[in-house]
């Protein structure tokens, strides 16, 4: 009784947390609240790449074509055909979700190396149709004046908005991370002979990562249509997967907590420090380097655990809330998959 | 106009077999994915760019240009990657953050303008040839890269060094039983890689031109070619810059529409029917 009274005081303390740090940008100006938005979209997609190239280490190249995909779909049916906003957003999930049935029955054929050239090339070939099929796509020019979700036009209600959108990705995930799909998921990573041999069908399961992957990229993709208002093919550009793939990898790949923080990293390094020195390109890769040389799983798996003992000394002090112990980051550890690994690859 | 365009395709695939047959080598030796590849392409050709400007020497240039990417690839192995071998996404993070700096450090010494590199004197008409123009520094780039290949090719087929590679793209772990020392030979293969890929971009000057944004376009072309001909392939590498040279200057005479986007369409082809590309070099799995 009184575990199951901590735990849901913990869960408490967990989502108060979410929500302070969800409503801090509120009181900024709107620059800075509507920077905080699309931290939170790319969030969002980092943590859907995640899936494939943390839990079940396909490194993808072409993540883009899912975000891409979905804002075309939502900007389409949003300018052209006028339809209501949820109409948008279904299609704009459907529409992402089908690209993730067909290319994931094509990509997950291959590994390595390969993976990541087949999704490059998909969305290569995407982006080539985005720029030139003019008639549907505007061409270079893409499509503007998408506009918002009805109640949530200002920049604040927004914000609100992406902010509840970004909470709700954020529990699901975290439900797929901690289920055993999760858990199968990351066996695949690791050796994917033993749960073949466990009797799990891996290519169902793996299809299964990729369709989920593409269809949050997807939700991404819409929530940045609107909040941008305009639509272009560089959307569906090698920079944007290169760009999600690095927050990934810069934040830990394989946690929750890595994709958000590589995409808050990457955003405000890429908008703040632009508007201090032209050379933010420069301080972007010395961060790389740097990160690989100090933190070579990535930042999250690093700075978690000291987070977690400064929480747990205040969840103590707060009437034992948390627990030093269970601090854990969720993913692995490198020495784990090695003792689990042992081929190496 | 049948001949122009089949010395343009031919041309055009003697260039980029110059640029990837680095990156498959070191891909084939190291399992390094260099992102950086295309920024040697990028500082090869700028570099060659000023000094064409200063001596009005081209092959001067050419050597300039080589030898600044082999320094900057050396560096790099031998600074950064040569911790993180087998370490997928360090190296990615890596070469990477190494392609922004030195697309920044392009971009604060040269500016954001498209330059062509002048060819060298001599080389700059066009010669007529079954009543057909034949710009002349075309021809010249079919020689040099024909020349190339037969040079690559023979020193990775017919020499020590080049058994010594081959055994080591095959296993690794087997020829440093044998004794050969494979960490320098990596350090060797990854700055020539380096520095054919700077050749590279001075040579390409002339034709593609050297811009801001080259590095990745070329770094990408250098990766699906790699995939189509196999990676650690001469042979392979040779195919792909064929295919994809061909591909590229046809697609975009016959299907201008979707020109940016087909040398793509023919790579997501030839994994689906042949995923360990046309020419694979033994001891690699990639399905």
């Amino acid at each position: 009784m009184r575990g199951q009274r901590a735990g849901l005081m913990a869960w408490g303390f967990r989502v108060m947390v979410v929500g302070m740090v969800l409503a801090a940008p509120l009181g900024l100006p709107p620059f800075y609240v509507n920077l905080s938005g699309q931290v939170l979209i790319y969030a969002i997609l980092a943590l859907s790449l995640d899936l494939l190239a943390g839990v079940l280490g396909l490194w993808s190249l072409g993540h883009a074509a899912a975000f891409g995909v979905a804002a075309y779909t939502a900007a389409f049916l949003a300018e052209r055909l006028g339809v209501s906003w949820g109409i948008q957003l279904i299609s704009g999930l459907g529409v992402a979700a089908a690209l993730g049935c067909v290319g994931g029955l094509v990509v997950m054929r291959v590994r390595g190396l390969y993976f990541m050239m087949l999704t490059l090339g998909i969305a290569q070939v995407l982006w080539a149709l985005a720029e030139n099929w003019t008639g549907l796509t505007g061409g270079a020019d893409g499509i503007p004046g998408i506009g918002r979700p009805s109640p949530f036009i200002t920049t604040n209600s927004f914000y609100v908005f992406l902010a509840a959108c970004f909470a709700l990705n954020l529990l699901v995930l975290w439900a797929i991370h901690r289920s055993n799909y999760g858990l199968i998921l990351r066996g695949i990573r690791d050796n994917a002979l033993r749960m073949e041999a466990l009797g799990v069908a891996t290519f169902r399961a793996r299809l299964g990562a990729y369709v989920l992957a593409s269809t949050i990229g997807g939700f991404a993709g819409v929530l940045f249509a609107w909040q941008q208002g305009l639509v272009s093919p560089g959307v569906l550009s090698v920079d944007t997967s290169a760009e999600t793939l690095l927050m990934v990898i810069l934040g830990g790949a394989g946690t929750l907590g890595g994709p958000i923080l590589g995409a808050v990293i990457v955003v405000l390094l890429e908008t703040l420090v632009s508007t201090i020195t032209a050379r933010w390109m420069t301080a972007l890769g010395v961060c790389y380097i740097l990160t690989v040389l100090g933190a070579p799983q990535g930042l999250y798996p690093v700075l978690m655990p000291k987070v977690a003992r400064v929480f747990a000394t205040w969840g103590r002090w707060f009437g034992g809330i948390g627990d030093g112990k269970r601090a854990r980051v969720e993913g692995d550890s490198p020495s784990l998959r090695r003792a689990t690994h042992p081929e190496g690859h | 106009m049948v001949l122009e365009q089949l010395v343009n395709a031919v041309s055009y695939s003697m260039l980029l077999f110059l640029l990837a047959v680095g990156l498959s080598v070191t891909l084939g030796l190291l399992r390094v994915v260099n992102l950086t590849h295309g920024s040697y392409y990028l500082l090869g050709g700028y570099v060659g760019l000023s000094v064409v400007r200063w001596t009005h020497n081209f092959l001067l240039a050419t050597g300039a240009g080589a030898a600044t990417t082999a320094a900057l690839a050396a560096l790099m192995f031998w600074g950064l990657l040569r911790r993180f071998l087998g370490q997928e996404s360090a190296q990615v993070l890596i070469t990477f953050g190494s392609l922004f700096i030195v697309a920044d450090g392009c971009l604060a010494i040269w500016g954001g303008q498209t330059y062509t590199i002048p060819p060298p004197p001599g080389l700059s008409s066009s010669l007529l040839l079954a009543g057909a123009h034949i710009p002349t520094y075309l021809l010249l780039l079919i020689a040099v890269g024909a020349t190339g290949a037969a040079a690559v090719y023979w020193v990775f087929e017919r020499t020590r060094v080049g058994a010594m590679v081959r055994a080591a793209v095959d296993d690794r772990e087997l020829a440093e039983a044998c004794g050969v020392d494979v960490r320098a030979l990596s350090f060797g293969v990854f700055t020539l890689g380096g520095a054919i890929a700077g050749l590279a971009g001075v040579l390409g000057g002339p034709v593609i031109g050297v811009y801001p944004g080259a590095d990745l376009a070329v770094l990408l072309l250098a990766l699906v070619i790699v995939v189509v001909g196999g990676a650690g392939s001469m042979l392979g590498a040779l195919l792909g810059s064929l295919v994809i040279g061909f591909v590229t200057t046809y697609g975009s005479l016959y299907f201008p529409e979707i020109a940016s986007g087909i040398v793509y369409l023919a790579m997501v082809l030839v994994i689906l029917f042949r995923p360990q590309g046309l020419v694979p070099a033994r001891g690699l799995d990639q399905t």
